[in-house]
């Protein structure tokens, strides 16, 4: 990452350079979240896989609602950082596509929780 | 040159791989619990079928090991199940994706990339809520 001084104050500059570390810190976050939970979703499917179908079908249940929760800590992350990239916005199509894309993780964020509350529930 | 986003890419196509390697395996989980199930009808001509079958089956585990019955499993959950798991995977596939395009729209602006790919998010979000309604609907 370069301190690009190109048309920006010191102090402007400065507070894009920072919000561009701590955007890409969480970014590489979320992105470990989802990889890691992908990595032990594989591991543990390979596991039941010697099981009988209908064993497999609950715990491939299971084993999918751990994987939901992952994406759902990494959504979390990635709403949080797309609320401070919205900060330096260069112009309105932008932000436009950003809202739009932070909706849709909102509802997707939702749509998990609600699935892990009603599961969490039955069990 | 080895970048973090050629790695974020490549995992993506990896997750792809992973996902449909779940749906075969599922199909070819079916496609043998069908067979069985057909070929149990068969066997009341005739029996040596039967226990041939049988044998094989309980290697590739689709029965457990002390089970002689006809075990009574539906195919629709098993199958939605299995889709479910997949979908589960593009999912964690697609918000990689919006990473890689989000940070793509600070250095080069908007481009077909992000819409094809909120498209691509958006598509397999509702086909998820479509077949999680389903199942709790008809109680599958």
């Amino acid at each position: 990452m370069i301190l690009d001084l190109n048309g920006l104050t010191p102090i402007e500059a400065i507070r894009s350079y920072y919000i561009d570390l701590i955007t890409f810190g969480i970014d590489i976050l979320a992105a470990s979240v989802i990889i890691i939970s992908v990595i032990m979703a594989v591991i543990s499917f390979l596991k039941i896989l010697k099981n009988p179908i209908k064993d497999q079908t609950v715990d491939k249940e299971s084993i999918r609602l751990r994987l939901a929760r992952g994406i759902l800590l990494a959504l979390d992350f990635e709403i949080g950082s797309d609320i401070i990239k919205m900060k330096q916005i260069p112009g309105i199509k932008e932000l436009l596509i950003l809202r739009v894309i932070v909706t849709i993780r909102i509802v997707l964020s939702w749509s998990l929780s609600k699935e892990i509350d009603r599961h969490n529930k039955m069990t | 040159m080895i970048t973090l986003e050629v790695i974020v890419l490549f995992l993506t196509y990896v997750i792809d791989v992973v996902a449909i390697s779940i749906i075969l395996i599922t199909m070819g989980q079916l496609l043998l619990l069908l067979l069985r199930r057909a070929l149990v009808v068969d066997s009341k001509k005739s029996p040596a079928r039967k226990f041939f079958f049988n044998v094989f089956m309980k290697q590739v585990n689709v029965i457990s090991n002390d089970s002689t019955s006809e075990p009574k499993i539906s195919i629709i959950p098993i199958l939605a199940n299995g889709l479910l798991f997949a979908l589960e995977f593009e999912c964690a596939n697609a918000i990689l994706r919006l990473i890689l395009v989000i940070s793509s729209i600070f250095r080069d602006g908007p481009n077909l990339d992000i819409y094809n790919t909120i498209i691509f998010f958006v598509g397999i979000f509702a086909i998820r809520i479509i077949t999680l309604f389903t199942l709790k609907k008809f109680d599958l």
